[in-house]
């Protein structure tokens, strides 16, 4: 299976992967949200590999992304580690879209994981970031759960948590981005969560226990292969905000289509025999 | 005070980096009628009028509005507001926070129509939850050490008073006897940072911090304005084009090593300090280079090579 990457510079790919986790030698061409656009090229056959071999994602919808104007893809978030993050932008850059995904900012204080992710272009969600990334006609993905999502216990995998106050909707009109709903099916069982371990003090982020972590150590961090589907809906236009009401009702809005598309996506997502199956 | 006989300047701090730097270039300026430096030690600049001026002293308030009287002061320069963790926090408090006031009272009293004041980005203090680019409207972040709250409280008091002062923000400063963090943790042969991160670091060559005061009296500024130089790079990146060896040390190592050192009274810098090793601080600078035709010389690299040349220059001598 493997013949095909036999050119793939593997070994460079993953020393620029750990360049990359522990910033040694320094990286010097940075942009200022820390992303180094020479390492993402360099990483990119991993990813790769993780989205056509390890999770075997499908993506379909990806043609209704083609509008003019920025874009904001608002999808789901499951899984501790922001593999969903990597792989819906793998998918994106398939079809020619290079996008910037904001992911919840207590990622960034993870020592090594934290460095990855800013050199790899994932920027801390806020609002000021957000607007300025679109201002300067990036595309953004957004995961409006958050850390929430992020620790939604394996039982829920189907649901898509709250989206919050909606300020994502209320930037978007500002800065004249499209919205578009993407569901990202089978990324909550790459690291099924079990629990959540407060220890200590409330700053000090919980311990994820999955069947896997902590009891493996930095090898539980290893996801599961499960199969992946990533799904794409149509742009979610202005008309179908409510015209009155908070933030909140429009987030619902946009997070009413998310679920619709991951219902769907998750029943399209393929079994290994090639049959789709109905109970996932 | 007719603007056409030339400036009337007093420099409040006239020995620090900036301030020395300032003296340099207003001494030759032909549109200066009269310079005054004011400091605890004399800075030493030809045809400079130098008067001992103690900021914290109880009669400094009332002194330095006779200065400003008598010699008919119209533009005064407060840089006495060191960026440097304090180790006695007690004087620091009553230089940053009794200083300003006496600073800000006694130009009121003396008609001072211009008042610069000396700030500095790291106000903003890093933090995971600052966006990537500071605005100089930005809420300041939480989990700031108390040196720097004391500077924000003086800034805050400042511009409460005197909406039309200007409030310059330099990015941590660099270049031959700067202070500040920046310029400390890059200095020595050894620069330690905290294994797995790597903050953008943000930078301002002295020199450039004196052009841009010099611009800064002659434009009309008000409020609060960031000024820093082109471009960040990355610390450890940083820690390379200054020419140090870096120390990669895990964020707990650090924090004991900083509370050991501070201790047994080898080091003053606040357990915060190791924030400053983990997130960056970005501002953007675009407001005061829509206001002045921006004077900054260095771009960061430049500013952070400078570093390297002066090490080797003090190794030779």
């Amino acid at each position: 299976m493997l013949e095909e990457h036999e050119e793939v510079p593997w070994a460079n790919a993953l020393r620029a992967a750990l360049g990359g986790l522990t910033g040694f030698p320094p990286a010097f061409d940075v942009d200022l949200y820390g992303m180094d656009l020479w390492r993402v090229r360099r990483v990119s056959p991993v990813f790769d590999w993780l989205y056509d071999r390890w999770f075997r994602v499908q993506e379909a919808g990806f043609e209704n992304l083609h509008g003019p104007g920025p874009r904001l893809l608002v999808c789901n978030r499951a899984g501790f580690l922001p593999w969903d993050a990597a792989m819906v932008s793998v998918a994106a850059a398939r079809h020619k879209l290079f996008v910037r995904v904001l992911l919840e900012a207590e990622l960034f204080e993870i020592p090594y994981l934290g460095l990855f992710l800013r050199r790899m272009g994932a920027v801390p969600a806020c609002r000021e970031n957000a607007e300025r990334l679109l201002s300067e006609g990036q595309d953004l993905v957004i995961f409006p759960e958050g850390r929430r999502g992020a620790r939604k216990p394996f039982r829920q995998r189907g649901r898509v948590g709250d989206f919050g106050r909606g300020g994502f909707v209320r930037i978007a009109k500002k800065v004249g981005a499209r919205i578009y709903p993407v569901a990202i099916a089978g990324s909550a069982r790459t690291h099924p969560l079990l629990a959540n371990l407060a220890l200590g003090s409330e700053s000090a982020p919980a311990i994820p226990i999955t069947p896997t972590f902590p009891w493996l150590g930095l090898l539980g961090l290893v996801p599961l292969p499960s199969r992946w589907r990533i799904e794409a809906g149509e742009e979610i236009g202005p008309e179908e905000f409510p015209a009155e009401g908070d933030g909140a009702a429009a987030a619902e809005v946009v997070r009413l289509r998310v679920q619709e598309l991951l219902d769907r996506a998750r029943r399209r997502r393929r079994a290994p025999n090639g049959q789709v199956r109905f109970d996932s | 005070m007719p603007p056409e006989s030339g400036r009337r300047i007093a420099i409040l701090g006239a020995r620090s980096a900036i301030g020395r730097r300032l003296l340099d270039r207003l001494s030759g300026s032909a549109a200066v009628e009269r310079l005054v430096a004011l400091d605890l030690v004399d800075p030493g600049a030809a045809e400079v009028a130098f008067v001992h001026l103690d900021l914290t002293h109880p009669g400094a308030g009332d002194r330095l509005a006779q200065i400003l009287e008598r010699e008919r002061i119209d533009a005064l320069v407060h840089l006495a507001r060191p960026d440097d963790p304090p180790a006695n926090a007690a004087y620091f408090r009553e230089l940053e926070l009794g200083g300003t006031a006496k600073v800000l009272g006694a130009s009121r009293r003396a008609g001072v129509r211009r008042l610069i004041l000396r700030s500095s980005t790291w106000l903003h203090w890093p933090s995971p939850n600052n966006p990537a680019v500071i605005r100089e409207q930005t809420p300041f972040a939480d989990g700031a050490p108390e040196y720097v709250r004391v500077k924000r409280d003086a800034d805050a008091r400042a511009l409460a008073e005197r909406p039309d002062a200007t409030i310059l923000r330099f990015a941590p400063l660099l270049g031959p006897e700067a202070g500040g963090l920046l310029a400390r943790a890059l200095r020595g042969p050894f620069s330690v940072a905290i294994a797995g991160f790597d903050p953008l670091v943000q930078c301002l060559h002295v020199d450039d911090a004196a052009a841009v005061i010099e611009g800064a009296l002659e434009a009309s500024l008000e409020g609060v304005y960031h000024v820093a130089a082109e471009g960040c790079v990355p610390y450890l990146a940083a820690c390379r084009l200054a020419g140090s060896v870096v120390l990669p040390l895990p964020q707990t190592a650090a924090l004991y090593g900083l509370r050991a050192l501070r201790a047994t009274g080898l080091s003053s810098l606040p357990d915060e300090a190791v924030d400053a090793l983990r997130f960056s601080t970005v501002v953007e600078t675009s407001r005061l280079r829509a206001a002045l035709d921006c004077p900054v010389r260095h771009d960061a690299r430049a500013a952070i090579t400078a570093v390297r040349e002066e090490k080797k220059d003090a190794r030779r001598a």
